[in-house]
């Protein structure tokens, strides 16, 4: 959950990283397109963490065991 | 390495191909560009990287045949499996994060239909299909294998006219039965779906 959280936060990090300090800007980020876009980055950044994580914690112990084999 | 540039190879011919215009975004060169190669690879690329580095597991390739090693053998092709449902999900994400991308540049006069047109989305759709096809390829090829090479191993075929080669038939269709080496009706449909995952995604965004 703090991994997702995290990695929603850097994905937000980078979307609005100097942004909006211009009028064009600040129009921008309030479209619905660029917020559908944000939002779904957003998720995909909140989704990666697990998704390591469960790579890391299911292959690993197997790794070490046909290793001791 | 490889695979790393198969992925990110659309994102590096689609700039100059398309021409996109400027938009109204501070560090709007490096900002889509990080976050696509940052979903790209951090998605569905540690997955053909973990079958990759289970299969040079120098234990793997000489297996006892212990009943731990069934076991052990079983629950870890059933896991990989698995996987290419959640390679699946985050590559429909990513396409549809494509897609939500090119109305933020149409939206904004950056690029024009005749620029960036819905069937491009359909070619990044279908190469990312056929990459997936790979990785499952790789998923279905290595556990398989190595369920046939402890069930050889384990019993090998009698000589048809030996009486034990009725036992040896039976005994073998349970231990096929066991490590689950008969491909079953809903993973191939589950294939299906995880290959054309990405196509579908093209044809229904999500607004």
């Amino acid at each position: 959950m703090l991994l997702s959280v995290l990695g929603a936060a850097a994905g937000l990090a980078i979307l609005f990283y100097g942004s909006p300090s211009s009028e064009k800007s600040r129009a921008l980020v309030g479209m619905p397109e660029f917020i559908t876009w944000v939002f779904i980055n957003d998720v995909l950044f909140a989704l990666y963490p697990i998704l390591l994580a469960l790579l890391w914690l299911r292959f690993r112990p197997r790794k070490e065991a046909f290793q001791k084999a | 390495m490889i695979l790393l540039a198969l992925y990110l190879f659309p994102i590096a011919i689609a700039a100059p191909i398309i021409q996109f215009k400027p938009l109204p975004l501070e560090y709007f060169k490096s900002k889509p560009l990080i976050i696509e190669t940052v979903v790209l690879t951090l998605g569905p690329l540690p997955y053909p990287w973990r079958i990759g580095d289970d299969r040079s597991a120098p234990g793997f390739q000489d297996q006892q045949g212990t009943p731990n090693d069934l076991q052990e053998i079983r629950s870890w092709s059933q896991d990989l499996e698995r996987f290419p449902g959640l390679c699946r999900s985050a590559q429909r994400l990513f396409i549809f994060a494509s897609a939500a991308l090119r109305q933020v540049y149409l939206a904004n006069d950056a690029v024009s239909e005749e620029q960036y047109p819905t069937s491009l989305l359909l070619v990044f759709g279908a190469y990312y299909s056929l990459l997936i096809a790979l990785i499952f390829a790789a998923c279905y090829t290595i556990p398989c294998s190595a369920r046939e090479r402890l069930l050889n191993g384990l019993l090998s075929f009698a000589c048809p006219w030996q009486r034990s080669m009725e036992q040896t038939y039976a005994k073998r269709k349970e231990l096929e039965d066991f490590l689950e080496l008969k491909i079953a009706p809903d993973a191939t449909t589950a294939a299906t779906i995880t290959l054309l995952a990405p196509l579908v995604s093209v044809s229904c965004p999500p607004w």
